[in-house]
């Protein structure tokens, strides 16, 4: 423990002032006539008692009040170790909601293992839900209520858009600024290597923050996709227009797809091909 | 009625006749009989006559036949004669309420003229002392003499110490006819000097009353701390204990009332111990049992 304005502490001086007026100034013997002094005789009360206090409970109310006043403005503070806070920590619980994420049972399996996190914490951890995609939305404060927690992870459904793990890092960045105690980041997502940025500095932590990977795509499905398209700005003539798609496919063998050319929501040509692929290779 | 017997009603009044005329009036009604004796057509005797006695009872038939002089009683006329010795000392200062004792003396003695000289038109006279006579009206039952006697009375402000032996000693001059004496004082010393002193007076074919005035804190003094207290006579100061004024005081102060009552009594008087917190009534009837057991 320690005083962050020390020299506050030479206010505790003001403490002789209730200690005069219950004792000193009650001490001061003023006169008073009497008709005859006839049958009296000097005495003199010993001075213990001659001084003793009165109104002890007052005396303690006004020194109590003195000494928490004088402690106020000596700002004080309590040095906590480590060790004690260790047990007291946030768990954020980052569930990737992307258009990747509909595949299966990604999303339920990645809602099953949050919930089973927040089953699994500590008695003193607060717990704080986030969505990730191409931003990260907030869904909860850090609580302990397992309620409110479990309603903001069964709220999670998949969206359109890919997700960006350097936004998750900033935000992260940002709590773990403004929170002293150690941070759990558990993050559910399959995984996709299109979240990474193009730096991995910037998915850079702070040393307070534990990263913790619930993965939910144990086996890679054949995925295709459309890589690339070339098409010309300007079409003069119809029948001599090309359009080039790039298609690839990841962990695919050759398989027979159909493309369709779609502009302005209107289906202009559907191609129909076989693409003969090795595995991990694209086709064009 | 007997609220207006209390000193401190007494005290929100204005003018000793009024307030005497109040609690001698109150104290009337509160009688079964009247004690005013008036005048009366019945003669019972004659009594000789001695300088002072008022010449309008003087029976001059009497007179001219034996050229002697004789006063005439009549049946219920009384022709008593009431002296007040009024202590006007400093200690008579000291009050713990609204009435301080030199004030309850005063309606006391009012009171006592009034009954007198007022009701039953006898004598009445006035003596105000300290160490020393400080003021004299002589008994009369002469028109105005009430004013007179409240006049003195107003001017009895206390100031100087007591001292009985001296004073009294001119009283035996005054004091030549018999009647009744009341001595009111708060008889701040000796009780044996106090008797001695009062003795002639007795002697002289006088009934002396004492009043003793006190005030309640005098009696049982309330002290919740140790102070200094200051003698009001000879401002000497000393600091008492509440321990010492609970118990030793309260004991030397109940034997000094219970020792002046017991040689005033063995010495032929009476004595009345009147606290400045009871109403005066007490007084008055001290008066006229006396005065009804000498007539």
């Amino acid at each position: 423990m320690g005083l962050l304005a020390p020299w506050f502490l030479a206010g505790a001086l003001a403490l002789g002032l209730p200690v005069y007026l219950h004792m000193l100034r009650r001490h001061k013997n003023t006169p008073h006539p009497f008709s005859s002094l006839m049958f009296f005789e000097r005495r003199t009360q010993s001075s213990i008692k001659h001084r003793r206090l009165r109104y002890l409970l007052l005396l303690s109310l006004r020194l109590a009040l003195l000494l928490l006043l004088v402690l106020a403005f000596a700002n004080p503070f309590i040095n906590r170790p480590a060790a004690a806070l260790a047990g007291d920590k946030l768990l954020l619980l980052a569930i990737d909601d992307t258009f990747s994420m509909r595949a299966g049972t990604r999303l339920a399996d990645a809602r099953s293992q949050a919930r089973a996190v927040v089953d699994a914490r500590g008695p003193s951890d607060r717990v704080q839900v986030l969505a990730l995609d191409s931003t990260v939305r907030i869904l909860t404060q850090p609580t302990r209520d397992a309620g409110t927690l479990r309603a903001a992870i069964d709220s999670v459904q998949p969206g359109d858009a890919h997700a960006t793990l350097d936004s998750l890092a900033r935000v992260v960045r940002s709590i773990g600024e403004s929170v002293r105690t150690p941070i759990e980041l558990h993050l559910f997502s399959d995984m996709q290597k299109s979240s990474m940025p193009a730096s991995f500095g910037e998915i850079a932590l702070p040393a307070n923050v534990s990263l913790l990977l619930h993965p939910v795509a144990r086996d890679a499905p054949a995925n295709f996709v459309v890589e690339a398209v070339s098409a010309p700005g300007q079409v003069w003539d119809t029948k001599k227009a090309r359009v080039q798609a790039v298609i690839a496919g990841y962990h695919s063998s050759a398989a027979k797809r159909t493309v369709s050319l779609v502009v302005a929501g209107k289906t202009i040509t559907v191609a129909e091909g076989r693409l003969i692929v090795k595995p991990d290779y694209t086709h064009a | 009625m007997q609220r207006f017997l209390n000193p401190d009603v007494l005290a929100g009044i204005s003018g000793l006749e009024l307030i005497a005329k109040t609690v001698v009036q109150g104290f009337v009604s509160g009688l079964h009989r009247s004690p005013n004796f008036g005048f009366s057509q019945e003669f019972a005797e004659y009594q000789s006559y001695t300088p002072g006695d008022d010449l309008r009872y003087v029976d001059w038939n009497v007179y001219a036949r034996s050229d002697r002089l004789y006063l005439k009683r009549y049946r219920g006329e009384t022709n008593t004669l009431l002296t007040v010795l009024l202590d006007a000392s400093n200690s008579m200062k000291y009050t713990s309420h609204a009435v301080t004792k030199m004030d309850y003396a005063r309606y006391a003695a009012a009171s006592l003229f009034y009954l007198t000289s007022q009701m039953q038109r006898d004598a009445a006279g006035l003596i105000v002392f300290d160490d020393e006579l400080r003021d004299y009206i002589r008994p009369s039952t002469r028109q105005g003499q009430l004013h007179r006697l409240l006049a003195a009375l107003d001017r009895a402000e206390p100031r100087a110490r007591t001292d009985f032996a001296k004073p009294i000693l001119h009283f035996q001059d005054m004091l030549r006819r018999r009647g009744f004496v009341v001595l009111i004082s708060d008889f701040y010393d000796d009780p044996e000097k106090i008797v001695r002193a009062a003795e002639p007076m007795r002697f002289h074919g006088n009934e002396v009353l004492f009043f003793h005035v006190l005030d309640p804190q005098e009696l049982r003094p309330k002290l919740r701390e140790p102070m200094t207290l200051v003698d009001l006579e000879t401002d000497e100061a000393l600091e008492v204990t509440p321990d010492y004024a609970q118990h030793e005081y309260r004991a030397k102060m109940d034997a000094h009332v219970k020792l002046l009552s017991e040689k005033v009594r063995a010495a032929g008087m009476e004595y009345k111990l009147l606290q400045t917190d009871l109403p005066l009534d007490d007084a008055l009837r001290e008066f006229l049992t006396l005065r009804q057991g000498r007539l």
